[in-house]
């Protein structure tokens, strides 16, 4: 055995090895360290120092400024588009499907994808800075159908949301079975924006979807949900005598926000809600509104239902919300329209109420 | 073989509770564009392409969505189109937002086909018809048969 | 060190003596990763790149450790830990320089580790005993060669995905014939320059 050459092997090679990874901490010490980056957002009037290295989409959330997102960061969705005037490096291919030319020509940006390495110099609509996120306790759930349920989430104690009725928020699963990380989905609220310290939510089972199957089989009274909100610019504008609200499924939620914020604002407009449904099981919450109807003259309910079973007894308006729709609106004067509720269904509204003269900038809709 | 690291990307967003729960890839080890091309092969051997698919498939879901959620009767199928808030990213990152959308077909002999905005889309613009064993997988050869695009295969043997 | 021109060295090592098409060097990678011709060309632009750094970085290696030392018996296992530390840099320095060229290339330079035309590469110029520039020119031009001959079937096999093919005959089969096809027409460049 030559003992002398096995040392000098092993040696050289520890030796050769032992350098190499210094080399390649040392490049990661220089390469990966991006130092403290300043962020400036809108020109200055706000500045914060982050950690460089990580994407902007979670730099900013740790600093809570909450972007819209829906995908988390998979690049798929393409909200979190931000305008970054300065610092963000060349568009990424994975961004470009995303951003049109003319976005690229305003400098738009998908925060998921490009990391802060430098200062950078970014605008943020203001509203976002309204944006918080709430680590709430879900106290009371319910079936409202067979697939919708309600939920009701206390915020913690001392803490108070603010939100314009209508708006949503983003709700956040924990991992579970093959769900190996969080998803968030956009959920909004039904309660009234008079109510600080609790939000209640309807959410309605998808299929094969990942968050409001958390949701329907999960989720227990008792756990802790966390929320991040409020956004969207679907809520009360008032500059009319009569608000048309559509809403179908869970798309409910938001309108009877809505109606109660006319309501206890003292507003002196007429409102008349169309709620589509296909079958008599598909109804919730038809006692409560038949009530404010009672109550507030102002307040006209109409349920339709598509195709009613013969044993529910229907009486009220058959077939879909778009006939009523046609028979019981006369034209668009003064009149504002709310539609909440699947693509299709909005798509078929918006037509009617074009026809019917009401203007695009006097329909309101959430686009997800 | 060596894996397509642009391929691997994909395939961990294409796993089951990243994008959709069950995933697309169901338990099939191929690579995604081999899927791509064996399915494509078997429509080529019948004389037709992916879009002459997704082309009658897109049909019947706006068919069906004139139903809005209630059946809808065209021709030899009836059609039911469920529709839900919110919309799907797809897993290419083509900047393409599918609806949720779910769309059921029975013809007269009680055969059933159902697709989603995805599936259909998925389809449509990367002749993806989902790995073998997922339970959104679309059979391409009987599914054009369904669809009345194809003559019943003759067995070559 | 072989009295030849470098500049023939490149050309030859483009056409003559191409990596993958006479030599079969890098089939993993090449017929993995030749179903599309954008993501071909990426990774045929990072083998380039890799080829040309490895080819200048394990010449001095060899030239002022291996030989002055006597390890040329352990020059394997060297040059690969070398590839693989060049690598790992290289991919940090992109991330942080070139952050568009990292989200092309970045995710083939793992595979570039272990992709057998770079130690090839490597292992050719030592037993040539190369110089500097003619190491650095070889290394260029395989990659190029290597570049050019992933990107030409990767064109073709996006051409033949719309092809009726022959049961049994898609995917990797179809690919040897190609890649064999293409070989024997480069032949046709061996009456210009030879080397070896």
């Amino acid at each position: 055995m030559n003992y002398a050459a096995i040392l000098q092997t092993v040696g050289s090679l520890a030796l050769i090895s032992g350098v190499l990874s210094l080399l390649i901490s040392l490049a990661e010490k220089v390469l990966n360290n991006y130092g403290v980056c300043e962020l400036d957002i809108n020109g200055g009037a706000k500045k914060i120092s982050v950690q460089g290295g990580a994407s902007l989409l979670s730099t900013l959330a740790a600093e809570k400024i909450f972007l819209p997102s829906a995908c988390g960061g998979k690049a798929t969705c393409g909200l979190c588009k931000v305008q970054v005037l300065e610092g963000a490096g060349p568009l990424l291919p994975t961004e470009e499907p995303y951003i049109p030319a003319e976005e690229r020509a305003r400098h738009m940006r998908l925060a998921c994808q490009i990391k802060v390495k430098t200062n950078m110099k970014l605008v943020i609509p203001e509203e976002l800075f309204n944006i918080r996120e709430f680590n709430c306790q879900l106290v009371a759930m319910e079936d409202l159908t067979y697939d919708i349920k309600w939920l009701k989430l206390e915020l913690p104690p001392g803490e108070r949301i603010d939100f314009k009725a209508g708006q949503f928020v983003q709700f956040y699963s924990k991992p579970y079975g093959k769900v190996k990380e969080e998803v968030f989905r956009a959920y909004s609220i039904s309660s009234r924006a008079s109510e600080h310290d609790h939000i209640e939510l309807l959410i309605r089972l998808v299929p094969g979807g990942l968050l409001t199957t958390y949701v329907h089989t999960v989720l227990k009274v008792g756990d802790q949900v966390r929320l991040s909100g409020p956004y969207g610019d679907f809520y009360l504008r008032g500059n009319c005598d009569e608000m048309v609200m559509i809403a179908g499924g869970s798309g409910l939620a938001p309108i009877r926000s809505l109606v109660y914020d006319v309501i206890e604002k003292g507003l002196d407009i007429n409102m008349r809600f169309f709620f589509g449904a296909n079958t008599v099981r598909d109804l919730y919450y038809i006692d409560e509104f038949r009530q404010i109807e009672k109550d507030h003259p102002n307040f006209t309910f109409i349920p339709c239902v598509a195709t009613p079973n013969p044993e529910d007894n229907w009486t009220g308006p058959t077939g879909f919300v778009t006939v009523a729709l046609k028979e019981q609106v006369a034209d668009g004067n003064n009149k504002e329209a709310y539609l909440c509720g699947s693509p299709g269904m909005l798509n078929a509204c918006i037509d009617i109420l074009k026809d019917k003269g009401f203007t695009e900038d006097r329909i309101f809709f959430d686009k997800f | 073989m060596k894996p397509n690291p642009a391929d691997t990307a994909l395939r961990t967003d294409m796993m089951e509770g990243r994008l959709v729960l069950d995933g697309f890839l169901g338990d099939d080890e191929r690579p995604i564009p081999e899927i791509v091309w064996e399915d494509e092969a078997q429509l080529a051997a019948l004389g037709l392409t992916v879009q002459d698919l997704s082309k009658v498939m897109r049909a019947l879901t706006r068919k069906g969505m004139e139903g809005y959620g209630e059946p809808v009767a065209e021709g030899e199928y009836t059609v039911v189109t469920q529709e839900y808030m919110g919309f799907m990213g797809c897993p290419f990152k083509d900047n393409r937002r599918a609806a949720k959308r779910n769309t059921t077909v029975t013809n007269q002999q009680g055969e059933q086909f159902i697709w989603s905005d995805l599936s259909l889309h998925l389809i449509e613009a990367h002749g993806f018809f989902q790995g073998k064993g997922s339970v959104y997988r679309l059979e391409p050869v009987p599914l054009a048969r369904f669809l009345n695009l194809s003559q019943p295969v003759v067995s070559q043997e | 060190m072989p009295d030849i021109n470098p500049l023939i060295i490149f050309l030859a090592s483009i056409a003559t003596s191409n990596m993958v098409l006479s030599n079969f060097l890098g089939m993993c990678s090449y017929l993995s990763v030749s179903s599309e011709y954008k993501t071909a060309s990426g990774l045929g632009m990072a083998v380039t790149l890799v080829l040309v750094l490895t080819s200048a970085l394990n010449w001095a290696v060899y030239t002022y450790l291996i030989v002055p030392l006597d390890l040329v018996y352990l020059q394997y296992v060297i040059f690969i830990i070398v590839i693989a530390a060049l690598v790992q840099v290289l991919e940090m320095a992109m991330d942080r320089y070139t952050p568009d060229l990292h989200a092309k290339l970045g995710i083939f330079l793992p595979l570039i580790t272990v992709n057998c035309a770079i130690l090839g590469a490597t292992l050719f110029m030592v037993i040539r005993s190369y110089g500097f520039v003619q190491s650095v020119l070889y290394g260029l031009g395989s990659g190029l060669g290597w570049w050019l001959a992933i990107s030409m079937l990767a064109a073709m096999r996006e051409k033949l995905a719309k092809a009726k093919l022959p049961p049994g005959m898609s995917g990797p089969a179809i690919s040897f014939i190609i890649t064999g096809i293409m070989a024997m027409a480069f032949i046709g460049f061996s009456g210009i320059f030879t080397i070896q």
